[in-house]
């Protein structure tokens, strides 16, 4: 078994009556990035990703209420932010997708960031000139 | 270190091994799909080769003892390539061999098809 193994929407779900909440807020990414055309999969291992043309993201679990979320293109990562539900990573991954400004992003998703010593202030955001990460 | 059991919406059932942090919810997180010989290191808030393999140690004791895994990967965004780069990788292959019998190899591969660019430290047990 390859735990990196990617299973792409749509796959085969537990019953409705036994999935919990994080797993509700997962099976609504996996649906609304597939209606919208963004070819979203889970790794089994439990990592999410999707792409919208050269935009690309990554959900990671990082344990719980601890997701990283990853978005870029294949040149570069845009924005790295580790944040406290999964939820809020869908949000602000489909936002990026669909076009959205980094920096924007960021303000919607602040009061969702995991700030500890490894994670710093909680995010990483590149900017074209130069990388800033907020102290 | 605690252990939680799950089961992911694509069906895979698992084992996480969890160390809860004083000020912090986790300092050290891994998952062991059912199943599998991969353990995937999901957090790790050191990377201080001593006290990441103590907790290797740990994992391996709890989860049925040698050869309950023989992969260890783990997966790095952007921001973690160079401290990553900086390992020295034999020696760290070493160590796991010390804490965890055996003779591992550690190797830095970027991730195939990954956007944006991840790499996975991937440590493979070679030998007894």
């Amino acid at each position: 078994m390859d735990p990196h193994e990617k299973l792409y929407w749509p796959f085969a779900i537990p019953p409705v009556q036994t999935q919990t909440e994080e797993q509700k807020s997962q099976l609504r990414f996996l649906e609304a990035a597939h209606q919208q055309g963004y070819a979203p999969y889970m790794e089994r291992v439990g990592h999410f990703g999707a792409a919208s043309g050269t935009r690309g993201v990554q959900i990671l679990v990082r344990g719980r209420k601890h997701w990283q979320v990853l978005m870029g293109t294949a040149k570069e990562t845009i924005l790295s932010a580790h944040l406290d539900n999964f939820r809020t990573a869908a949000e602000a991954v489909l936002g990026w997708l669909r076009g959205a400004d980094a920096a924007e992003i960021v303000e919607q998703i602040r009061d969702h960031l995991v700030v500890t010593r490894a994670t710093g202030c909680g995010f990483l955001l590149h900017q074209p000139a130069a990388a800033t990460r907020s102290t | 270190m605690q252990i939680v059991e799950g089961r992911l919406i694509g069906g895979e059932s698992y084992r996480d091994f969890v160390l809860p942090g004083r000020s912090v919810p986790e300092v050290f997180s891994a998952r062991l799909l059912n199943g599998s010989t991969t353990l995937e290191i999901t957090w790790t808030a050191s990377l201080g080769q001593g006290t990441l393999v103590n907790r290797l140690a740990l994992v391996q004791k709890l989860a049925g003892g040698p050869g309950s895994f023989t992969r260890i990967t783990g997966q790095a965004s952007a921001e973690f390539r160079d401290v990553i780069q900086a390992l020295d990788l034999d020696e760290a292959g070493q160590a796991l061999g010390k804490g965890l019998g055996g003779k591992w190899g550690v190797a830095l591969r970027p991730r195939p098809n990954s956007i944006p660019s991840t790499w996975d430290l991937v440590a493979t047990r070679i030998g007894d």
